[in-house]
């Protein structure tokens, strides 16, 4: 039906579920459980081109596309969104900035590592007072006199893997007065004097990966470190979060269509009152609801991956396609996981099953990379360009 | 040296629907693998390869065209060559028949000294490719369903699975060998490895001509009468009272059902 659909696309889909339910799936619980970050399974997905789905070979990734990229990550993310985040992380926001305004030098020393997974990657916008707002950061960056490098210092927050990144790609103001045109992007090694990390976050879902602050005091940050231009942060910082979306939003697809299993199974075994629940017209629209939104879900996310592949080659922008799959996933995600307890009863809350799991798991995929509250207004400008 | 592994492609287990009312299988949207059996073999025979880079690893498969995907997967695995049988007259080909155009094959790539394939198809659950190759290849030895194969002073050597028991058996090459599925997992594909498979590489087709076979000269194809499910298993029961009166019911009934 969808001839965008390759064997190539296919074999690297199946490559990810089987590894997912091989190797994750033993272990998703336990990582959970215990908040540890899933380093031995991270870096076998590196090996297998994973962690840098999109990037060019020459560059240590799978040199496939983007919708091999959402396929793959659907598949992680069915098993263990926790793993999918950090997958999603180092290629869409790490990794794709790098391909896109890195120097052929940076790709050389930064994206290498980090795209075959033996590094890992994160990006860091957020700061404890400018979330969504990101003309309104606090951190600075200054240039030295000599202009040989910045003064980077400040605190940022919410890192996704910051506390076992080797490379952060930072966005820090370097001219406050131009508000969000005063951004600038930097690529910031985490094992240098002035840089540090502050304790992990406790979280209520995607509890394995790993969340944490960073904070900077004079890290010195050498000019040919800087992405991009001066200034030019905030479009880059946007740039790269249209892709990211798209990802959060394979996330999201991922975390529904586990949980829509997980129900048409235990829909029909579960008997109760004499017949299996499945017969059960209340049963029935949860399970139908679930199923139309999780392939609306799809469509989306397919609609979103093939402009980002178009838009290679034309240069525009695919903000609004993004915005759309990752909103529309998401809530589907939120939806599918509250459905999907609902119709577990009792099992649904236990740890017994992994249907609690998702239940926290999904929440975030409404929150980060840009509230949904950003994403309806992203969307609702796009349509009305006010 | 060349190694040869055999692969087929089936039905993946888990998306086939079985329908007990019609006592049938439902392959409508099932999705098609690699036999897994199979790929225990191919990533023994791509171990044989790593520790020697000399040896060339050819996958080799029989069937309509969509059977190349198995073999672009054997490609993304690391086999250097890929070989599909396949014309109107050798789809149609079942056991022996299927057994005597491999052996075709195998004898066209000369220098092939060891012959791998899984200890049986999941589909069918036979296991009788081996043996047949075996025969078919001039009487060559045969390990059957084997773990921890080695290849060591011309010969091939591993633990050979009967009864319940391991075996240590060697013999000399050429030999055929079926490999068991083991509790480690066989490698996966790079990504970019799978992208070559698709636009570099080549699954090279032969058919029955290229191969010297006369269709029309193969042994009939093993046909099935009927296909039935097994029959609903019968309830079980708990042995009442203490331990010892339960033992000695238990005993007594196993001795009546001449069990012991």
């Amino acid at each position: 039906m969808f001839d965008f659909i390759t064997d190539e696309h296919r074999m690297i889909q199946d490559a990810a579920r089987e590894f997912a339910q091989k190797e994750i799936a033993p272990i998703a619980a336990h990582f959970d459980e215990t908040g540890d970050f899933p380093l031995d399974t991270v870096r076998k997905m590196g090996a297998l081109g994973f962690m840098g789905i999109e990037v060019p070979e020459i560059y240590g990734g799978a040199g496939l596309d983007t919708l091999a990229y959402v396929l793959a990550l659907e598949e992680i993310c069915k098993v263990d969104a926790s793993h999918g985040v950090i997958m999603s992380v180092n290629n869409s926001l790490f990794a794709h900035g790098l391909v896109k305004y890195g120097t052929e030098a940076q790709k050389q020393r930064y994206l290498k590592p980090v795209a075959s997974g033996q590094k890992i990657g994160a990006y860091s916008l957020t700061e404890p007072m400018s979330g969504s707002d990101a003309g309104n950061m606090r951190t600075r960056a200054t240039l030295s006199a000599d202009g040989s490098h910045y003064l980077l210092n400040g605190r940022k927050s919410w890192v996704t893997s910051a506390p076992y990144a080797d490379t952060i790609v930072v966005f820090m103001m370097t001219a406050p007065e131009k508000k969000h045109k005063g951004v600038t992007a930097f690529i910031v090694e985490a094992d240098q004097p002035g840089f540090a990390r502050g304790k992990k976050e406790p979280k209520l879902g995607i509890r394995a990966s790993a969340t944490s602050e960073i904070m900077f005091e004079d890290y010195r940050c050498p000019v040919e470190n800087r992405l991009g231009e001066e200034g030019e942060g905030f479009k880059i910082a946007m740039t790269v979060l249209d892709a990211g979306r798209i990802g959060i939003a394979s996330q999201a697809l991922g975390i529904a269509e586990a949980c829509l299993a997980a129900s048409i199974s235990y829909a029909r075994e579960r008997v109760a009152f004499g017949q299996p629940i499945g017969q059960f017209q209340m049963i029935q629209q949860k399970l139908a609801d679930m199923a139309c939104r999780v392939e609306a879900s799809r469509l989306l996310i397919y609609q979103a991956a093939l402009t980002k592949m178009a838009a290679a080659q034309t240069g525009q922008r695919y903000t609004l396609e993004a915005s759309m799959a990752k909103l529309f996933a998401s809530d589907t995600a939120n939806y599918c996981a509250t459905e999907a307890v609902q119709i577990h009863g009792g099992m649904g809350y236990s740890q017994e099953l992994p249907l609690e799991r998702y239940f926290r798991d999904a929440k975030i995929t409404q929150i980060y990379e840009g509230t949904n509250e950003i994403q309806r207004m992203v969307i609702a400008r796009n349509l009305t360009g006010l | 040296m060349r190694i040869v592994v055999c692969i087929k492609q089936i039905f993946d287990p888990e998306t086939i629907k079985i329908s007990r009312s019609q006592q049938a299988i439902d392959e409508r949207g099932a999705r098609k693998i690699m036999n897994p059996p199979d790929r225990w073999a191919l990533d023994a025979a791509l171990r044989f390869k790593e520790a020697d880079p000399s040896i060339e690893v050819i996958a080799l498969s029989l069937g309509e065209p969509e059977v190349e995907d198995v073999l672009r997967e054997a490609l993304a695995l690391g086999c250097d060559r890929a070989i599909l049988l396949s014309d109107a007259a050798i789809v149609k080909a079942r056991t022996a028949g299927l057994a005597q155009i491999i052996a075709a094959a195998i004898k066209r790539l000369r220098n092939v000294q060891l012959v791998m394939t899984g200890h049986m198809a999941l589909d069918t659950g036979s296991g009788t490719l081996g043996p047949r190759l075996a025969i078919e290849l001039g009487d060559w030895p045969v390990l059957l369903s084997v773990d921890q194969l080695r290849l060591e002073h011309g010969h091939v050597t591993g633990l050979q699975y009967a009864d319940e028991k391991y075996y240590d058996s060697s013999y000399p090459l050429p030999a055929v060998a079926t490999v068991l599925q083991t509790p480690e997992h066989p490698r996966y594909p790079h990504g970019a490895e799978i992208i070559n498979a698709y636009r570099v590489r080549n699954v090279e087709i032969w058919s029955s001509l290229a191969l010297g076979v006369d269709p029309t000269a193969l042994p009939a194809p093993t046909t099935g009468r009927q296909l039935r499910l097994p029959p609903a298993r019968q309830m079980g029961f708990i042995v009442e009272g203490s331990p010892q009166e339960a033992a000695q019911t238990l005993v007594a009934m196993l001795r009546a059902r001449r069990v012991i």
